[in-house]
């Protein structure tokens, strides 16, 4: 794992600078400077992560179908990423690649057919599990992950706890698949984060950010926790609630604009609902601050999900 | 309001928006029973999502408006 979170680093420190040579950049809008910062860094989050595990499954012949099924659609998710931060992939193109990325873990999923959920028990979806639940489960996840972005160390913070925390609960129900993959996940946004942190020197793009989202589903979904994933989600779910508020949901930024930093550093929201602009509107909020509180909310959702999963065990 | 009990009271509102979902389903989950368990508990999944869809809006976004000090901000189109 202390490959994975090394590999990381190193190569989100070696993108940072080449990166910026191929013009594969974006400016930092939340500075008064506006920096130009290289983009998709998560790059260094997919292949830290493909190492670690092609190293693991090497040395540990346990590991199966259904560990290189949820290492293969987070993977495949990333590139899907990657495909995103070059061409800018129309939101219709994304779901259904992203849905087409979970077909191995359908596939290795088939016999299982029920979920869990509070007061309502287990569910028995049968045939519908592979079919529906779970692409369903990892587009929907990816794509919430992608919104709740766009600010230093956010979405490699949330990746890190989220992830931490499914990683944890995979190994105390038992789950080693999930437990092992969400460690390779956990060091490598670890590694990531490093750089991500502000100020930063990387930012994730598309890349990093839908690869965590489909990481949480698949460790969810392998590990039978799915409720834990759901509430991981949900202040990314908040986000996106918030965001169909408005006319166009998926085009806030072109109908009103980014949101401004103030001459005292102070982030000024765009004028459409969002959870980002919402901790903005309450009380005056530099970038940092307003990632630390997210991070926060993040970690008492994180706090929830382990109680929630902790009484039902 | 400090900023630090302004930005306190958002995460609450979150989880009270949560919390509020969760009941709504427990209601439905229950005026559903004369049906078999997968549309019951389909039923109610949706009325979750449509739950927490309007307590976004209606119970988080609504305070987030009345907390907030810049009034000339554009509000929710």
């Amino acid at each position: 794992m202390g490959v994975t979170g090394v590999a990381s680093y190193d190569l989100a420190s070696l993108f940072s600078r080449k990166f910026v040579a191929l013009g594969i950049t974006g400016v930092d809008i939340h500075k008064l400077e506006r920096p130009i910062i290289p983009e998709m860094g998560g790059l260094s989050v997919l292949l830290a992560m493909s190492l670690g595990s092609i190293i693991l499954m090497a040395l540990d012949g346990d590991r199966g179908l259904l560990f290189l099924a949820g290492v293969s659609t987070v993977s495949l998710t990333g590139l899907v990423g990657v495909a995103d931060d070059r061409f800018e992939l129309r939101q219709r193109d994304k779901t259904i690649l992203i849905a087409a990325a979970s077909a191995l873990l359908s596939l290795s999923l088939v016999n299982t057919g029920s979920v869990w959920f509070p007061v309502i028990g287990l569910v028995p979806f049968g045939i519908l599990f592979p079919l529906l639940v779970v692409p369903i489960a990892i587009t929907t996840s990816a794509n919430m992950s992608n919104m709740l972005a766009g600010f230093n160390g956010l979405e490699a913070g949330i990746a890190a706890i989220s992830v931490g925390v499914m990683t944890f609960l995979s190994a105390v129900t038992g789950s080693t698949d999930g437990a092992l993959l969400g460690a390779l996940l956990l060091f490598a946004y670890l590694g990531f984060l490093v750089l991500n942190w502000y100020p930063a020197k990387i930012f994730p793009g598309d890349t990093g950010t839908l690869m965590f989202g489909a990481g949480i589903a698949a460790i969810g979904l392998i590990s039978n926790l799915e409720i834990a994933a759901i509430v991981l989600l949900m202040p990314a779910a908040l986000d996106f609630a918030l965001k169909l508020m408005s006319k166009k949901p998926f085009g806030q930024r072109k109908t009103y604009g980014n949101t401004k930093v103030n001459p005292d550093g102070t982030l000024a929201p765009a004028g459409y609902p969002a959870l980002v602009h919402a901790f903005m509107r309450v009380a005056p909020t530099k970038e940092r601050t307003l990632v630390v509180w997210v991070l926060i909310m993040e970690g008492l959702y994180a706090i929830l999900a382990v109680a929630v999963t902790l009484v039902h065990i | 309001m400090s900023p630090s009990a302004a930005r306190a009271s958002l995460i609450a509102l979150s989880f009270v928006v949560l919390l509020v979902s969760g009941l709504v389903t427990t209601v439905v989950w229950r005026f559903l029973a004369p049906l078999d368990p997968l549309p019951r508990a389909m039923l109610s999944l949706v009325m979750f999502v449509a739950a927490y869809y309007a307590g976004a809006n209606l119970i988080f976004w609504k305070a987030v408006l009345r907390i907030s000090p810049s009034s000339s901000l554009p509000q929710t189109n």
